[in-house]
């Protein structure tokens, strides 16, 4: 199960369908997700030093089997769905959580108070340091290629690891080092 | 299913309510949607019955409302709403206008319901410290009322007679006043005003109009706060007003000039010009339009006003179509700042004290501050960020703690 916020940081690195592979599991997007990730920010060849918003197109990623779609369907999700949704002003953030719990799956998250709701509620969490260490674990990219991609992810999404974030350490250690 | 223990029933109904007149539904149309009797429905708007997930999820997609927006806890902001709503229905206009100033009112209630909601989080309440209600003389020139209390009114903000370039803050962090800006608003439409007794006076303004624009706009719902008349009545105001303009009008557009351009100062500049060249040239109106950071026609009627150059001269400038931009920009004279975010600076800073905190997550700050995830972050990034310079001259970045206390020890 992955929320918006970590989907645009992977988006971000240019990398995110490999980053997804890498994991070995199988994603899941909620609807309401999808519809929240619409744009990604991406250097402006016109006016250098500052960015512009492209849209995502996520059909790819569905269409190749990276994501699969889902929602709640029963009334157990439902009613965990509306909970969820009451703690927060994100609907994607709430849908996640919900079914995360119904189905006994792990959200990949970098959202401050999901990662925080969803370990109070005894759920399993990942987030984007950990899933980017696992890609470079298992691809062995060159330090150049690896740098880009945390640097993207830094410039595009701004996205700057919280220190209890697992891998949180080597993602500042290689960013230090560049 | 139990029903969810976290829903207050009167609170969810009333949120289906607004929603739903929102959509410009009725009941019984809503009822048919779901499939049930009229009765029933109106048993969970009124909060007899609590709705069921699967009924709230549906009603959010037929309102064309996030999940989150029906159920969020807290009571709703009851009186912004239906009062513009009125005012506007009674404006005669097409659908297309009549659509785009209601998803501007939807708007403002949404962030004024919002900025509640942080100062709740927070635990900041808001104290504005609103002036006393200006009770307008009909047996005088309402114009001449305004200069009055436009120098009142600089006097009690300890403004002097400069100009105000951060007038945004100004009104919202000494008056207290609530600024949003939207780009909802028909182009006719400068901007609204509503009071609430919850949140006080709300003032959206159309972001689509010039900065110089803007400022007027805000001073002109100002003075509709300022007098008694006014202060609880919601208003909708036009660019222009055509045909003889009541009073309280007269008293809010020139409230809104004599506040920009105070008539001792204009008079002051305008002589130490004369004096000093012997001539007051279009290259000086320029100058003043730029330094009161004003329009030029604004600048130009005002000095019209005050008699200082022949009645007429703003119209002799159109017809020549003089290019005020282009003046400036020969001057050399520079920009000035312009606040154009959505979301007032104080409203700002407790969304990014509130994230700092781990109160809120990047998903819900980015819907706070109407942005997407990337920029909410970036937000935060300048906000926490201070631009110092070291006695070497080096320039550093400090990184601001919010939650540290200054206070001594001994207090």
């Amino acid at each position: 199960m992955i929320d918006a916020c970590c989907l645009i940081d992977l988006l971000a690195s240019g990398q995110a369908e490999a980053i997804l592979r890498a994991t070995g599991y199988g994603w899941h997007l909620p609807s309401v997700v999808q519809a929240e990730v619409q744009y990604v920010r991406e250097h402006d060849p016109d006016n250098p030093g500052s960015y512009r918003n492209v849209p995502v197109a996520l059909t790819p990623f569905v269409g190749s089997g990276v994501l699969t779609p889902c929602q709640p369907d029963d009334p157990r999700e439902q009613d965990r769905y509306i909970h969820y949704a009451t703690l927060f002003r994100s609907d994607g953030e709430a849908m996640c959580l919900a079914l995360a719990e119904c189905r006994g799956w792990t959200v990949a998250t970098d959202d401050r108070k999901a990662i925080l709701v969803a370990q109070q509620a005894g759920l399993s969490v990942i987030s984007c340091p950990e899933l980017v260490k696992a890609w470079a674990d298992a691809t062995r990219p060159d330090a150049t290629s690896l740098d880009q991609v945390l640097s993207d992810i830094r410039s595009f999404a701004q996205f700057r690891p919280n220190q209890t974030m697992k891998e949180a350490s080597w993602w500042m250690s290689r960013v230090k080092g560049t | 299913m139990a029903e969810n223990q976290s829903l207050d029933p009167r609170i969810l109904g009333q949120r289906i309510s607004e929603a739903r007149k929102s959509r410009g539904k009725t009941q019984e149309e809503v009822a048919e949607f779901l499939g049930y009797s009229r009765p029933t429905y109106i048993a969970i708007e009124k909060g007899e019955r609590t709705a069921k997930p699967d009924e709230i999820i549906k009603l959010a997609s037929f309102f064309g409302r996030k999940v989150n927006e029906l159920v969020r806890p807290g009571e709703p902001v009851t009186d912004l709403q239906p009062q513009l709503r009125a005012v506007a229905d009674k404006m005669k206009t097409g659908d297309q206008f009549q659509a785009g100033l209601n998803a501007a009112i939807d708007q403002l209630q949404a962030l004024a319901e919002d900025y509640q909601e942080l100062e709740r989080i927070m635990g900041a309440p808001h104290r504005p410290s609103y002036p006393p209600e200006v009770v307008l003389n009909l047996k005088l020139d309402p114009a001449e009322q305004a200069e009055v209390v436009a120098n009142q009114e600089r006097n009690r903000l300890g403004l002097g007679d400069q100009p105000v370039i951060e007038l945004r803050s100004t009104l919202e962090w000494d008056v207290g006043l609530r600024i949003f800006y939207t780009t909802d608003l028909p182009s006719s439409i400068a901007g609204m005003y509503a009071h609430s007794a919850e949140l006080g006076a709300c003032i959206l303004i159309n972001r689509n109009h010039p900065p110089e624009r803007r400022r007027v706009s805000m001073l002109h719902e100002y003075g509709h706060f300022l007098l008694s008349t006014d202060r609880y009545k919601p208003g909708i105001d036009y660019l222009t007003m055509p045909g003889r303009k009541p009073g309280n009008e007269r008293f809010a557009e020139a409230f809104a000039l004599c506040f920009l351009m105070p008539a001792t100062s204009v008079r002051q500049k305008f002589h130490d010009i004369v004096a000093t060249t012997g001539d007051f040239q279009v290259a000086d109106l320029c100058r003043m339009k730029h330094f009161y950071f004003v329009s030029l026609e604004a600048m130009t009627l005002r000095v019209e006003q005050l008699g200082l150059i022949p009645k007429g001269t703003w119209e002799s400038l159109k017809e020549s179509k003089f290019a005020p931009r282009k003046a400036e920009a020969m001057l050399g004279l520079p920009s000035h700042p312009v606040a154009d975010e959505i979301v007032p600076e104080r409203y700002k800073y407790l969304a990014v004290h509130a994230y700092e905190r781990g109160k809120l997550g990047d998903s819900d700050l980015a819907h706070y501050l109407r942005c997407d995830i990337a920029t909410a972050r970036e937000t935060v990034a300048r906000t926490l960020t201070s631009r110092e310079v070291e006695p070497s001259g080096e320039e550093r970045a400090v990184t601001m703690n919010f939650d540290r206390s200054l206070l001594g020890d001994t207090r």
